[in-house]
């Protein structure tokens, strides 16, 4: 009989992603048997765009997610610049590749050492590290304490990439300057610089320290390269435009399916978004984002999820950088939990060195972005990539308003329930046969998860008081001092 | 590299600044109504013009995630929070606490959930423990929107110059030679 366990491993509050599993012992080893992602985040943001003017997109959606704000700024300039058929000058490709490219490079950063790392090292022995689970943490000793200090130079790295991002972003996150037509930053030679010397202190840190301590987890976890497969189907949009036709992208768009030899072109009329196992109405079923309807039906027999379940005709495919540098032909060793890890850290240095060369081909005072106006009436997609896989935007205007917008995120494709035919999600499909050493603490099953680097909304942040808590109500229209006990 | 951490949130001893930096936070997502409360509080008091001569008072959108506030944390000696609170008065109600009263949560292999709190913690080098004053305000609504509900917006004037009160207040108590 299968132990079923439900871990939530995202959200402290409300829970965003929860994972179940069944565990059971099959042929002598205790193993995921069964999976079931829930996605709680109700896709309801795209209801707030309805009826606003077309230009609030990128500044609406870049608010969906705190982590990737930016992909979204840049799947809605693009769905845009597409709907009015405009050609975006250079120099407005090339910045907006460059605040791209800061945001893939943080965010790779990120995920590695703050939020993959303790899956395989024990921190040190304070909050917020402790408690922790203790189960097979295998690095340890002097590697342990290495990569726990560069745990924290991975902090000041990011950060410096949040400012070198920021130079042309104007802020981050949620960089203002992204605009239909372009980008409204100018490439100062002095902002080119300071890009440049932050990229000739961030490229040394992916070299010697991010890839060094990737191979450091994999030196002890080579199993885990055969772990956390999935269905082996990949999936990847393209991303960072080197015309402006973008026709050639960095990342080239793409798809793999197991078993075949070459990488397939992708249609984007393929893709359809199923709600079979979703909390959505079945007469809602297998639309294409472009006509997509979200109409929630909770509760719904045999649904388990918020998420829709994104398919390419009818398949699941697995999004991210090992998607990413799969198709463009960067990385081919496997597909696997190491293997994500692997093509993130590969694909950190690809970008970061490729917005070297970037810098020079920008053009002193010739124009970032070309005049805008909103069509009537137009259809448009936009494609792109977030650090965590493919992102898309569908828009209908209609009378110069926005009538119907539909967001695919990067998690949708990856952490989605099982589809019409029943198959599984990528990630429900990538947990099924990961062994389990201590049911108690199933850290194999974080480990997967956390490969696929899923992000849901960053939705509700609201703060609660300790029981007992010292709190103070306060009279409207006092000073502060009355409101002292 | 050594790592040090530390815990805080409550203010440990004297301010390192002199005079003490201000950070006027604003927290939550505008896209759930009243959860973007405390953002809107605090960009609408920056468009009153409050303290814009005063280069030690810093205001800050922080949105939702508090690892890209890490720097301006590593600033402040006093951070002065706004923000949603479920602290079970009725929606609309104000309260005023300190940041060791306040819930943060473990980590569980993630910080994709890290809170402001939480996020002290990862402040590395000596230690940096800026005093934390919350305002917080009781939801009425937390659904996708961009307005906050009827509710808090018939109490937004009031809470906005409660907000005020407050900041002019711990820019005051800053500025004298003692620390609170």
């Amino acid at each position: 009989m299968a132990t079923v366990k439900v871990l939530d491993p995202i959200s402290r509050i409300e829970g965003h992603l929860k994972i179940e599993v069944s565990i059971d012992t099959v042929r002598g080893l205790q193993q995921v048997v069964d999976a079931r992602a829930t996605g709680t985040l109700f896709r309801g943001f795209e209801t707030i765009l309805q009826g606003r003017s077309p230009l609030d997109a990128p500044d609406i959606t870049q608010r969906i997610c705190g982590v990737c704000p930016v992909s979204h700024g840049m799947a809605a300039v693009v769905t845009l610049d597409r709907a009015a058929g405009i050609a975006v000058p250079e120099n407005g490709r090339i910045l907006r590749n460059l605040v791209l490219a800061a945001n893939f490079i943080q965010s790779h950063i990120l995920h590695f050492y703050h939020l993959a790392a303790l899956d395989y090292v024990d921190g040190p022995n304070q909050a917020p590290w402790q408690p922790s689970w203790k189960t097979d943490k295998r690095v340890s000793g002097a590697a342990a304490n290495a990569l726990v200090g560069n745990y924290v130079a991975a902090l000041a790295m990011r950060r410096k990439a949040h400012e070198m991002g920021a130079l042309f972003g104007g802020r981050l996150p949620h960089p203002p300057t992204y605009r239909a037509g372009g980008i409204t930053a100018t490439p100062r030679p002095e902002r080119i610089d300071a890009y440049r010397a932050y990229l000739n202190e961030l490229i040394p840190f992916i070299q010697n320290v991010y890839l060094n301590d990737v191979n450091t987890v994999a030196s002890v976890y080579s199993d885990y390269f055969r772990i956390g497969k999935g269905h082996g189907n990949l999936l990847a949009y393209g991303v960072f435009d080197l015309d402006s036709t973008g026709e050639e992208k960095l990342l080239n768009r793409g798809r793999w399916v197991n078993g075949r030899r070459d990488v397939l072109r992708v249609d984007v009329g393929s893709i359809t978004e199923q709600v079979r196992y979703s909390w959505y109405d079945d007469r809602t079923a297998n639309l294409n984002p472009a006509s997509g309807v979200t109409t929630p039906q909770y509760p719904k027999r045999g649904a388990y999820s918020w998420l829709k379940s994104p398919r390419y005709q009818s398949i699941p495919y697995e999004v991210g950088p090992l998607a990413r540098m799969w198709v463009n032909g960067d990385y081919s060793n496997g597909i696997s939990v190491l293997d994500r890890h692997a093509a993130r850290a590969l694909e950190c240095l690809k970008v970061a060195e490729a917005a070297m060369g970037w810098l020079d081909e920008i053009v002193p005072d010739a124009p970032v972005i070309a005049p805008y106006e909103v069509p009537d009436s137009a259809s448009a997609y936009g494609l792109t990539e977030a650090a965590r896989g493919a992102l898309g935007h569908w828009l209908n205007i209609r009378n110069g308003r926005i009538e119907n917008y539909q967001v695919i995120t990067p998690t949708c494709w990856n952490a989605s329930p099982r589809d019409g035919n029943g198959r599984r999600g990528p990630l429900e499909q990538a947990l099924v046969g990961t062994p389990i050493k201590n049911q108690a603490e199933p850290i194999e099953v974080l480990r997967v998860i956390h490969s696929f680097d899923p992000c849901l909304s960053c939705a509700v942040h609201v703060m609660r008081p300790k029981k007992e808590a010292q709190v103070f109500t306060v009279a409207m229209g006092s000073g502060p001092a009355a409101c002292r006990p | 590299m050594t790592a040090v951490f530390h815990r805080s949130g409550a203010g440990c001893g004297g301010y390192p600044s002199n005079p003490p930096h201000i950070l006027i936070a604003g927290i939550g997502n505008e896209l759930l109504m009243d959860d973007g409360v405390g953002v809107c509080v605090v960009r609408e008091l920056q468009r009153q013009g409050h303290f814009a001569e005063n280069e030690h008072v810093m205001f800050a959108e922080i949105g939702t995630f508090a690892l890209d506030a890490l720097h301006l944390l590593e600033w402040a000696d006093v951070v002065f929070v706004v923000d949603a609170m479920r602290a079970g008065g009725p929606p609309g109600e104000a309260y005023l606490t300190t940041g060791t009263e306040i819930e943060s949560g473990p980590l569980r292999g993630s910080l994709h959930h890290l809170d402001l709190l939480g996020a002290l913690h990862l402040i590395p080098g000596p230690p940096h423990c800026p005093r934390f004053i919350i305002l917080g305000v009781e939801p009425a609504r937390m659904e996708f929107g961009m307005e906050l509900s009827p509710r808090l917006q018939e109490r937004f004037p009031e809470i906005v110059e409660l907000a005020l009160e407050v900041a002019q207040s711990l820019v005051y108590e800053s500025s004298v030679p003692t620390p609170l």
